[in-house]
C-alpha cells in the first residue's frame, strides 16, 4: 500500500473528529456535487427535465451501469409524459 | 435519505448501511453519492421492496454488478439515490446482519449500520487485493480502531473469504 506523507497526523486529527463532524462533512460534499452538477446543467441548457436528468445522473454516479441508466431514463421519460414528474428539485 | 429507512424499517425488512456512509462512523470519511445498502430480502423477496419505493422513486431492477445482485432506488423529488445489495446468503452475510448495529445517524435518524469488522471484511472482499481506495479504507478502519475490533471474528471470516492475505497487508500498514 502506498503511504503518504502526514499520514500519521490525519490519523490522529480523525481520530479526534467527532463522528457528526465526519457525517456533515459527507453531506456538505454531497451538496456541493450536486450543486456542481446542476451548475453544468444549466451552463449546457438542456431541451428538458428528461434530458436535463439524463446529464446529471451521468455526472454524479458515472460507474452505473448503461442498463440503469436507460432504465431509470425511461422511466422518468413515461413519469413526464404522464404529468407525474416535472424534474428533480435543485438543492 | 431518511425516508429509505422509514420505508425499509416499516415494511419488516432487515437491512444495514455500508460502504461509505458506514464508513464516516468508525474511520476517515469518504465523499460519496449514493448510500449503500445491504438487504436482507428473504422471504419475500425484492417486489415488495420494490412497491414500497414505486411512485416516488425510480426503482431498478436487479442486476449482477460485479458480482453482486443490486438494485437502485433513485428518490423522484431531490435525487438522492440508494443502491441496494441483494440476496447475498452465505455464511459471512448471515453473520454480518446478525451483528449489524443501531446507530443514530446525524443526518438520517436511527438506522441499521454494518459493525466496523463485518465494514472491513466487505472491504476487504471488494477491494480484490488492488483497490488502493478500498484499501486504503481498510488501513484506515483498523488503524482507528485497532484496540476495539474483534480480531477473532475477523481472522475467521478473512479467511472463509479468502482475504487473509488482504488482511494481513493492511493489518501491518504505516
Amino acid at each position: 500500500m502506498h503511504h503518504e506523507p502526514g499520514q500519521a497526523e490525519l490519523d490522529r486529527r480523525i481520530a479526534s473528529t467527532p463522528v457528526e463532524q465526519r457525517v456533515e462533512w459527507i453531506a456538505a460534499k454531497r451538496m456541493a456535487g450536486l450543486r456542481s452538477v446542476w451548475q453544468q446543467a444549466d451552463a449546457a441548457a438542456l431541451s428538458g427535465p428528461v434530458e436535463q436528468a439524463d446529464f446529471i445522473l451521468r455526472r454524479l454516479y458515472p460507474e452505473m451501469p448503461e442498463a440503469w441508466f436507460e432504465d431509470i431514463v425511461g422511466q422518468l421519460r413515461a413519469l413526464h409524459a404522464a404529468g407525474r414528474w416535472s424534474g428533480f428539485r435543485r438543492p | 435519505m431518511r425516508d429509505v429507512f422509514e420505508r425499509l424499517e416499516r415494511l419488516g425488512v432487515r437491512y444495514y448501511v455500508t460502504g461509505s456512509e458506514a464508513l464516516a462512523r468508525y474511520a476517515e470519511p469518504r465523499q460519496t453519492m449514493d448510500v449503500d445498502i445491504v438487504v436482507d430480502t428473504r422471504p419475500a423477496g425484492f417486489a415488495p421492496i420494490a412497491r414500497a419505493f414505486e411512485g416516488d422513486y425510480v426503482v431498478n431492477q436487479p442486476l449482477d454488478v460485479g458480482g453482486h445482485r443490486m438494485a437502485s432506488l433513485i428518490a423522484l423529488s431531490a435525487l438522492g439515490k440508494a443502491d441496494l445489495i441483494l440476496d447475498r446468503r452465505d455464511a459471512w452475510a448471515r453473520s454480518a446482519m446478525e451483528r449489524r448495529q443501531r446507530w443514530d445517524h446525524p443526518e438520517y435518524g436511527p438506522l441499521w449500520v454494518a459493525s466496523v469488522e463485518d465494514l472491513l471484511l466487505a472491504k476487504l472482499e471488494w477491494s480484490s487485493g488492488t483497490s488502493e481506495l478500498q484499501l486504503r479504507d481498510c488501513r484506515n478502519l483498523v488503524v482507528l480502531n485497532r484496540d476495539t475490533i474483534d480480531w477473532p471474528y475477523v481472522e475467521r471470516w478473512a479467511a472463509a473469504l479468502g482475504v487473509t492475505e488482504t488482511l494481513e497487508r493492511v493489518r501491518h500498514a504505516p
